[in-house]
């Protein structure tokens, strides 16, 4: 049982300080998930209270199996998707001016958001849990419903892209 | 290089305060239209299920009883039960497929409950009212002296559990999706049990333990088959969409 289970628990009972904590414990990382995917730093923030909307709408249905952490991922997930459908150039003035990052520095950080946007669609989704939200290999399956294998090749693969795009010798 | 993919967000106090609100608003909207109870559920789907099947089952069950009664050995009661069995289950075949043989998945995966709810409940009903059946007919079968808990355990629940296992498991399955195959499935397994149970040396070979862990198979097979069509009842509808 972890400390998800209770938290739920209280909240599917109508709890609100519950509530209050859940969505205090998971916001950031939602927001730094949908931060990685669109640019616009105010629609991350509207993306984000969606995520938790949709996920309480669902609340009483919902069932406990792992991390909620991972289905709020899949929430936010579908909600970014529309985003992938309209490719535009990141405009320097757009780079994390809010949220902000404590990167090593700008120019680093704009490489690593660049190489990002250069990556496939489905490179760059494994990359941003992975790298950027640190979920275990075994949790980026479920969540994105595919075999384990296939998100390790998708890592491999997009370390190698990174590699490329960074002009690092090695990555690891 | 881990350092490079680690940065924080600074998050709005108010567009978290915003989020909390908007999240209790759902919560407490989507509750409130909540109302039906599962016992609520339960009777609202009972509605859509036809009952003449269950009336089928029950008549099947009465005319057992009366064969067994005046049946003059155990190998006759024997075969009838192993008849029985199967044929109890694909008595109730037209209803437990009915939503996939007219494609009334799609249709019903656009309403209010879930899939998984709506095949949850009927399976649920089916369970409720075969087990009230079985037990009936337990009672009755020990009332007349003709047939042993272990009878009706290895005689019956056997071939009764294997012909459930058949069911679901093409029911559920992705590539299978013909109630006409699957019911000939039961037909072929009723059948390799009738000779089975008819050849008495086979029968008499058969030792008490691999009865035994043959039913605890076909249960644990049976629930393992109901708990993966649960879990994976969304796979189902992507085997024949409509519009294709």
């Amino acid at each position: 049982m972890d400390g998800d289970f209770l938290l739920l628990h209280r909240m599917q009972n109508g709890d609100d300080q519950a509530i209050e904590s859940f969505v205090r414990k998971y916001y950031p990382k939602i927001m730094r998930y949908c931060h990685l995917h669109i640019k616009d730093s105010g629609f991350t923030e509207d993306l984000t209270q969606e995520t938790f909307a949709r996920f309480f709408r669902t609340l009483h249905q919902y069932q406990h199996y792992g991390k909620a952490a991972n289905y709020l991922y899949v929430i936010a997930g579908n909600l970014c998707r529309d985003y992938y459908r309209k490719p535009e150039e990141l405009p320097m003035e757009e780079l994390p001016e809010h949220p902000v990052c404590l990167m090593e520095s700008l120019d680093l950080r704009m490489d690593v958001h660049m190489a990002l946007e250069h990556l496939p669609q489905e490179l760059r989704e494994v990359t941003i849990l992975y790298f950027f939200q640190e979920v275990r290999q075994k949790e980026i399956a479920r969540i994105l419903g595919i075999s384990l294998p296939l998100v390790k090749y998708r890592i491999k693969r997009a370390k190698e892209l990174l590699t490329i795009y960074l002009g690092k010798e090695n990555f690891e | 290089m881990k350092a490079l993919f680690r940065f924080d967000v600074i998050c709005d106090e108010s567009k978290i305060q915003k989020t909390i609100a908007v999240s209790k608003e759902a919560f407490l909207s989507e509750e409130s239209e909540q109302t039906v109870s599962h016992i609520e559920f339960l009777y609202q789907q009972c509605k859509f299920i036809k009952k003449r099947w269950w009336l089928m089952q029950g008549l099947l069950l009465a005319f057992v009883c009366f064969l067994i009664n005046n049946s003059e050995t155990d190998f006759t009661v024997r075969r009838i039960l192993g008849l029985t069995g199967p044929l109890f289950v694909i008595l109730i075949y037209p209803e437990i497929w009915k939503n996939r043989s007219y494609d009334a998945l799609e249709i019903e995966c656009t309403t209010f409950y879930t899939l998984r709810s709506i095949y949850a409940a009927r399976l649920t009903l089916f369970a409720w009212v075969d087990m009230a059946l079985l037990s009936a007919f337990y009672t009755v079968a020990t009332l007349l002296s003709r047939v042993t808990l272990w009878e009706m355990l290895t005689q019956f629940m056997l071939p009764f559990n294997v012909t459930c296992c058949i069911c679901f498991r093409t029911l559920y399955s992705k590539r299978i999706n013909s109630q006409a195959l699957s019911l000939l499935l039961c037909v072929l397994w009723a059948g390799a049990w009738s000779v089975l149970v008819l050849n008495d040396a086979v029968f008499r070979a058969i030792s008490v333990p691999a009865w035994v862990s043959l039913l605890a198979a076909s249960v644990f097979f049976m629930g393992y088959t109901l708990y993966r069509g649960q879990r994976k009842w969304q796979t189902i509808m992507e085997v024949k969409p409509l519009w294709i």
